[in-house]
């Protein structure tokens, strides 16, 4: 079957998305994960604020319906709080599995998630390497595969490779989220060309998430087909973090419109005018003048 | 009418030796040591111990537990 691009159609064709994939999206452009139907594609986190008592401001801002959080031992002495408190209650909680190590940390991270009773999404994060933070493969997997079998709705962080998110449908996740930069970084998307490639061959939902800076990135890759962008250090470190979640926001829902409308295509050589070319550029200033 | 000395119940509570009254309930634990945690979970040699239970669970000498909340991530 001939690829629509080598067809005479093509020159037309080029405005709507060249991704043969592009969905359909429903009528209200809902994202559905997990069998939930949401209207922002903008996930937040709840790492690094100044003040956790803005959480409530920045999830109203940033139109937010999924929260990030993740687990860990009660402080004993009083010094570090929980963060339950400080989540709007209608928002989805996504905690994460920060800390582990192998998948079998993972999955004890997951069911003691599941336990505290905030439900069965769970965000699979296994990191070995603490330098850079970049997620492990294999043992996502191995994690995915367990709890996705257990029920849990899998959302695993990983490097935009090809062969690892393959292995992730095959394991049972409900969406891959793959890293734009390291976690933290603020470096946006230097990983384009690998999450273009998941776009094309991964039916599930991409969720970028990491290393977003800005929300020109967060905006980039929702043009790009992005289901959803997760960011959580640059709206927390930001100067007004409430001000930068709307912004977040704002260029999350700008991406995913355009999106939809088709983005233009690219010409890599050469110029096409926008205005009428019929005759010369100052053609009307030689016609005749009407008497 | 000499008072009978309290037996106490050595534990390991997130890592760290705990000394409390004998008998102890979970929950009575939990009432004490993380009041305003919110959303808590609790493994007991290595299990979750459900909610529900936790106010007929006693403790015993030498259980290791560990209480679990959410904290800020991403």
């Amino acid at each position: 079957m001939t690829h629509p691009e080598h067809t005479p159609m093509a020159a037309d064709q080029n405005m709507t998305p060249a991704n043969s994939h592009t969905p359909t999206p429903p009528a209200d452009d809902a994202l559905i994960i997990g069998g939930e139907r949401l209207h922002s594609r903008l996930f937040i986190g709840t790492g690094k604020y100044g003040a956790d008592a803005l959480i409530p401001q920045v999830a109203a801002a940033s139109g937010a319906q999924v929260i990030t959080v993740a687990l860990r031992r009660v402080d004993m002495s009083g010094a570090q709080a929980g963060i339950f408190q400080h989540i709007p209650k209608h928002m989805r909680l996504l905690p994460n599995t920060s800390g582990a190590r192998t998948a079998e940390e993972a999955v004890r991270i997951a069911r003691l998630a599941k336990a505290a009773g905030c439900g069965n999404w769970i965000k699979i994060e296994i990191i070995r390497d603490a330098r850079h933070l970049l997620p492990d493969g294999y043992a996502t997997a191995k994690a995915t595969e367990i709890l996705a079998a257990e029920g849990f709705v899998v959302l695993p962080y990983m490097n935009p490779d090809l062969y690892v998110a393959r292995d992730l449908v095959s394991a049972g996740a409900a969406a891959v989220m793959p890293l734009g930069s390291p976690i933290g970084s603020n470096r946006g998307l230097a990983t384009r060309e690998m999450i273009g490639i998941l776009l094309e061959e991964i039916a599930l939902p991409i969720i970028v998430d990491a290393g977003i800076g800005r929300p020109s990135q967060a905006c980039e890759a929702m043009e790009m087909g992005a289901a959803a962008c997760l960011v959580n250090t640059a709206i927390a470190v930001a100067g007004n973090p409430v001000g930068m979640a709307k912004a977040f926001g704002t260029a999350v829902a700008a991406g995913r419109a355009a999106y939809c409308a088709g983005v233009g295509r690219v010409l890599h050589e050469g110029s096409a005018a926008s205005s009428p070319q019929e005759e010369s550029l100052t053609g009307f200033l030689h016609s005749p003048a009407k008497e | 009418m000499q008072t009978q000395k309290a037996h106490t119940l050595e534990l390991i509570v997130n890592g760290q030796p705990h000394t409390c009254a004998a008998p102890t309930t979970l929950a009575q634990l939990v009432s004490t040591l993380a009041p305003a945690s919110g959303a808590l979970v609790v493994e007991r040699n290595g299990h979750i111990i459900a909610q529900e239970a936790w106010a007929t669970c006693s403790l015993e000498a030498g259980d290791v537990l560990e209480l679990i909340h959410f904290v800020g991530g991403g």
